[in-house]
């Protein structure tokens, strides 16, 4: 089911008077049920691209549909509340919070309808992402960078919205624990039905996608692929720079 | 929010720390000025009560004055100042704005005649150091030398209402006071005693001047006298002051205003039989005439008292040297001290001008100490939240990408800095009021020696304000600090105040804040 739209997002940085252009007239469609890889070189926009489906930032032109209804006038701030989740790659917990306390704290400030006792929920949520009760006490700033992002993703998961945005989440991880978070989102996405988009610089990832948006820095626009040719794509493109 | 409030509180103690201690301190500052600005209105307002509305009118004839006024071509004696002042007093007091009055009639000149001619008297007496006795008259049965314990009637008792009304013919004399009795019995006075005073007129030579060695009288009168009480001098007056130096407690024989009134009637009937030549320098002697002490006057309120006081200012001012001076065509005599007041008012109120004045300066130092440092505490508390914003950007970050409103994210911190405000204001409070103590009744003190004391006095050095009955030490005793229920309400308004206008940079900072630098950076 078709969750967001983008529609012909425009968007630059003013630097000192020249613009410089980074979203050209860009439009893309997600759905619930998939795994979305935003993919594209380091500078290519993919961030920013993020921060604006997210309502971090607000496009110049263009807009964005939340189910068919413009994200501005939903307003950020409640869209942000009752529609989406975000996972960074510095996983941006409360530092003086334990990981149940992060969880919590999300789940009050929601609208949407928690069923049940909220923190006893919390703990469930962690401990689907597997960290159990003894970690879910600890404050988040004794916990391995794994630890936090799941912890992270617990949280994304806590307000029961739809989708779940990432940039980079395993940017700052091993790559073991890498595998690990990925199966964890590929898993929402299939089998709790979240509409999961993650930026990604890594080919790996791309290639477990359902769908691969790779960005063109020249065309400041999607080279839109079916998930079977975009490693082909990806690496000719690779090979000529 | 509370709960997420309480847990940033509990789970960052040094800020926490700092904050509190910042803020206690504020309060300090804060609950101390506004206890001494309130511990100084409560002076005021004590001081006011305490005072009342009323006024001494003084007015002392001395021979310079009648001197004047033959001088000024009016050929008025002293006698004749005297009963024009007395016109004066008696409309003044029996204005609408007086609820109540009190002065004393007095008679030097009976008083010699008692003393200097004993030999023709039934009753002489004698045993005081100073011979000038004099007829001291009252007018309320608790009279003021009474009121103010400097004499206590050891025996026997004072005058009823209506026995000061009447003008009796009954006294009340000083224990130490010896008379010869029927006997011939040199002896102390005894309740029941009747004692004689006399007017005499004598006659004076061509000048007016009386003849020093043989005093030729040409009639005399009589009034008897009745003791129906014996007093006991308990502070003296010192000499010196506004008063006559004659009119000491000791040698005061206390009667009904009303029978001064009559003896003066009867003297003056005697001396009008003969035809006096008067002198240029004196009217007839001022030992025979009748005189009157200060007055007070209690008015309704302090604004009559105001009306009152100015009314009688204009009327009576004329009475000073000064005021002659002002007449066209005429200077004063070279041998007489233009300078010198005759007449003067004092208001209880004036000594509170004088208070008013310590009031202020405390008043202002509380004011500095108020405003300097709610500018100062503002200012450091801006600049402490702003930092430790500054290191909570992730956290507000977070909020924000969670979608918590600016708003709310405002009032949590707002909220926080409240919490702990309430903690700190309401220890400081108490230690405010501690400090407050001892430092506004230390500046209250020094001020008061200085200023206080220095316009209670006159040039030369005699204490002129007894009016308002209050000396420094009253006025220290009306000094209390206490904190009450708006005072308190008071002081955790500018608190709060002082929080909420430092908090304006939480506003400011929250409201312009990008979180997608933050967390996307
Ligand atoms: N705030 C900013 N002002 C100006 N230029 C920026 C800003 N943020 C990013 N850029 C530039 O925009 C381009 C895209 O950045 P970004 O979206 O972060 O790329 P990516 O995430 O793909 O590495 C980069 O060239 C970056 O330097
Ligand atoms: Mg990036």
């Amino acid at each position: 089911m078709k969750v967001l739209e983008v529609k012909d997002l425009h968007y630059f940085y003013q630097d000192g008077t020249r613009k410089r252009v980074i979203l050209d007239k860009v439009n893309a469609d997600f759905e619930t049920g998939k795994f979305y890889s935003i993919l594209g070189e380091s500078g290519s926009g993919k961030t920013t691209f993020l921060s604006i489906i997210s309502a971090l930032d607000t496009p110049k032109e263009g807009k964005i549909l939340f189910r068919g209804k413009d994200i501005r006038e939903i307003g950020y701030e409640k869209y942000r509340r009752n529609n989406i989740s975000i996972v960074f790659q510095n996983y941006n917990l409360i530092q003086y919070m334990t990981a149940m306390e992060n969880v919590l704290t999300a789940m009050e400030i929601t609208d949407n309808e928690i069923k049940g006792n909220k923190k006893k929920l919390a703990y469930q949520f962690l401990e689907d992402v597997e960290i159990d009760r003894e970690t879910a006490d600890r404050r988040v700033s004794r916990l391995s960078g794994g630890e936090q992002q799941r912890t992270a993703i617990a949280r994304a998961l806590s307000t029961n919205v739809d989708i779940i945005m990432a940039d980079e989440p395993t940017g700052n991880l091993d790559h073991e624990t890498s595998e690990g978070i990925i199966e964890l989102l590929i898993k929402l996405a299939h089998e709790k039905n979240k509409c999961v988009i993650i930026v990604t610089h890594d080919l790996n990832i791309a290639d477990k996608s359902d769908v691969v948006l790779s960005l063109d820095p020249k065309a400041r626009n999607f080279i839109r692929k079916d998930n079977n040719i975009v490693r082909k794509q990806v690496e000719s493109e690779f090979y000529e720079v | 929010m509370l709960k997420r409030d309480f847990l940033y509180l509990k789970r960052n103690t040094v800020r926490t720390l700092i904050l509190f201690i910042v803020m206690f301190i504020l309060g300090i500052f804060i609950s101390g000025s506004v206890i001494i600005r309130e511990s100084a209105e409560n002076v005021r307002q004590r001081f006011l009560k305490k005072a009342g509305a009323s006024m001494t009118l003084s007015y002392w004839l001395e021979d310079d004055i009648s001197y004047l006024y033959y001088w000024n071509s009016e050929h008025r004696d002293h006698q004749g100042t005297f009963n024009e002042y007395y016109e004066a007093i008696q409309e003044i007091i029996n204005d609408n704005y007086v609820i109540d009055h009190t002065y004393s009639l007095y008679k030097l000149g009976i008083s010699n005649c008692l003393y200097n001619q004993k030999d023709i008297l039934k009753n002489g007496f004698d045993g005081l150091e100073d011979h000038n006795i004099l007829l001291f008259g009252v007018d309320m049965p608790e009279f003021i030398d009474l009121q103010t314990n400097d004499v206590s009637i050891t025996t026997g008792r004072s005058f009823t209402r209506e026995e000061i009304n009447n003008g009796a013919a009954l006294c009340i004399v000083n224990e130490n006071l010896r008379i010869y009795d029927d006997n011939g019995e040199y002896r102390e006075v005894k309740i029941g005693d009747v004692i004689t005073a006399e007017n005499v007129v004598y006659e004076t030579d061509d000048k007016g001047l009386y003849a020093i060695n043989e005093e030729k009288v040409l009639e005399r009168k009589q009034q008897q006298l009745e003791v129906i009480g014996i007093f006991h001098v308990s502070t003296e007056l010192e000499k010196n002051t506004i008063y006559p130096t004659v009119m000491l407690n000791r040698n005061k024989i206390y009667v009904p205003n009303n029978l001064i009134l009559s003896i003066q009637q009867q003297y003056d009937e005697m001396e009008s039989q003969y035809d006096f030549y008067r002198s240029e320098a004196y009217g007839s002697s001022a030992t025979t005439s009748m005189g009157l002490t200060n007055i007070v006057v209690q008015a309704k309120d302090t604004s009559s008292l105001w009306f009152l006081s100015s009314n009688i200012n204009d009327r009576l001012q004329y009475l000073n040297y000064s005021e002659y001076n002002q007449l066209p065509g005429s200077s004063p005599p070279a041998n007489i001290n233009v300078d010198k007041v005759f007449f003067s008012i004092i208001r209880s109120t004036d000594a509170y001008q004088n208070i008013s004045w310590v009031l202020k300066s405390l008043d202002a130092f509380a004011n500095v100490i108020l405003y300097v440092s709610v500018t100062a505490f503002v200012i450091i508390l801006s600049l402490i939240i702003y930092l430790f914003l500054k290191t909570r950007k992730t956290e507000i970050g977070i909020l924000m990408s969670l979608g918590t409103r600016k708003s709310t994210i405002i009032a949590q911190i707002v909220l926080e800095l409240l919490l702990i405000g309430i903690l700190a204001f309401s220890s400081s409070t108490a230690i405010g009021t501690f400090i407050a103590e001892p430092i506004s009744r230390h500046m209250m003190n020094e001020t008061m020696l200085t200023e206080y004391n220095s316009h209670q006095t006159d040039d030369d050095g005699n204490i002129i304000n007894k009016v308002a009955g209050m000396d420094e030490q009253d006025v220290m005793e009306m000094y209390e600090i206490k904190v009450s229920r708006p005072e308190t309400l008071k002081i955790l308004r500018i608190e709060t105040g002082v929080i909420l206008v430092s908090s304006a940079v939480t506003v400011f900072y929250t409201t312009r804040f990008k979180p997608k630098e933050v967390l996307l950076g």
